[in-house]
């Protein structure tokens, strides 16, 4: 495996080759597609996977999505970018970039 | 609970034709009554009306995909039509530059099978040794960035070997291993005794299975899938007739499930005759047994019954004489001895597999 880099605010997460957004014109929700499985996404975890492009850090990440979410602040964000991004890596649909 | 029917992945068998001869193929036993063969431009239409439909994923499968010659073009459609792209294959007949192909045509996912750890038993199961080649075109399927999922069929003649093959497949460093039992329709029911494992057999499977999840986790997904005859519950088979799945056959037959073909009595459209819109929401085959309105007892009074749809319909069809029976496989089956029964009838070891698909001739062989 090419990269096991740990998860913190440096890691910049990208879609495993293979895995694909796409738009869903029946449900207009993105959903990730991925061998023998579609992941309908709801609007915020479409918002985090959309920026998954190996370029952004979870704290770049977060940081473009505080304006929707204005209730919390930058590390509880983060925090919940993180926990989300953990589940999709257990999943085998995301991996991280070695920190540059 | 219940969701409406919505079709999300088409099942492309474009070949039956098949260098492996596996005593538990899901193809029909009785492939004398072909119709004429779906042309390339058969196949991109139901592509597209697929798509059109709302499915999000292709399956290219037979038999033996590779062997139909049109498979890049359909690749490079179904990919224009941002379906995702799986390939179900033995891998054989396949160099890397066609599957270099494939992968620039668009394929995305390449599901390969392993019968046996050594070329001795994969010949006992599959006919002929094709190990040195499965082995290359996993290799071969890294190297281009597709996913990868080894698919192990399980049953007696290799479930104590799992160790070895799960060795083996944890070497090629696969995102998904599956390891699939037997379930014993079509030529697997006809060879059932010979494939049938005992129940501490499988559970030693479920057990490395369980550790083999344990220690891959984050890397490759590993799955394991219970036979129906050691169950108690029926699957949802295809998550439910005509839930999200369509079959479409060489011949041009829309089935709502692989094994379907073998319920006499069912009567499936031909794609060419009819709009795919039209098969999927009113053709006679799907609507027989979609949702639980049709449910007999049992099943009319059961919780679980938006569950498992009441199980698998080839498999009553098949154990029963009676379609809408509940799956034998549930426990509440009136039928369900022939499973406890089944299990304890197993054909003494060693014994030959007498009854093997024969070696294909298929028009659509170029």
């Amino acid at each position: 495996m090419a990269s096991i880099a740990p998860l913190n605010q440096a890691s910049r997460p990208r879609l495993r080759p293979g895995i694909r957004l796409r738009h869903d014109r029946s449900s207009g929700q993105l959903v990730l597609l991925a061998p023998e499985r579609g992941l309908a996404l709801n609007a915020s975890a479409g918002e985090i996977i959309q920026r998954c492009t190996g370029e952004l850090t979870v704290e770049e990440i977060a940081t473009e999505l505080m304006h929707i979410h204005r209730d919390l602040s930058l590390p509880e964000l983060e925090v919940q970018v993180m926990h989300f991004l953990r589940r999709l890596m257990d999943r085998g649909l995301l991996t991280m970039e070695m920190t540059r | 609970m219940t969701t409406a029917p919505r079709l999300l992945t088409l099942i492309a068998e474009l070949t039956y034709a098949c260098p492996q001869r596996c005593a538990y193929c899901s193809n029909p036993t009785h492939l004398t009554r072909q119709g004429r063969a779906l042309s390339d431009e058969d196949w991109m239409r139901v592509i597209d009306d697929a798509e059109a439909l709302g499915a999000l994923q292709v399956h290219f499968t037979g038999g033996e995909p590779l062997l139909y010659g049109g498979l890049a073009r359909l690749v490079a459609r179904a990919r224009e039509r941002e379906l995702y792209v799986n390939l179900v294959t033995s891998g054989s007949p396949l160099s890397r530059r066609r599957l270099a192909e494939l992968a620039q045509a668009g394929l995305e996912h390449l599901q390969l099978s392993i019968q046996a750890p050594s070329h001795d038993k994969s010949i006992e199961i599959a006919g002929v040794d094709l190990l040195q080649q499965k082995l290359k075109v996993a290799a071969w399927a890294k190297e281009l960035g597709l996913q990868l999922t080894i698919n192990i069929v399980l049953h007696r003649e290799n479930v104590g070997e799992l160790s070895e093959l799960l060795a083996l497949a944890e070497g090629l460093e696969p995102h998904r291993i599956e390891l699939a039992n037997v379930q014993y329709l079509g030529w697997a029911l006809s060879n059932r005794a010979r494939l049938m494992p005992s129940r501490e057999e499988l559970e030693s499977a479920r057990r490395l299975a369980a550790a083999a999840q344990e220690r891959l986790k984050g890397r490759t997904d590993v799955l394991f899938v219970l036979p129906d005859y050691y169950a108690e519950r029926p699957r949802a088979c295809m998550g439910g007739w005509a839930q999200s799945y369509m079959v479409v056959t060489p011949d041009g037959l829309a089935l709502p499930c692989h094994a379907a073909r073998a319920i006499t009595g069912l009567h499936f459209d031909d794609v060419r005759r009819h709009p795919l819109a039209a098969i999927w929401r009113e053709g006679s085959a799907f609507q027989e047994f979609r949702g639980t309105d049709w449910h007999p007892e049992p099943c009319r009074s059961c919780p679980e019954r938006h569950k498992d749809f009441g199980g698998c319909r080839c498999q009553a069809f098949a154990l029963t004489g009676d379609t809408r029976a509940t799956d034998p496989a549930c426990s509440l089956s009136p039928h369900h001895g022939v499973i406890r029964e089944a299990r304890g009838a197993r054909a003494p070891r060693g014994e030959l597999l007498t009854l093997r698909r024969a070696p294909s001739v298929d028009r659509n062989l170029q």
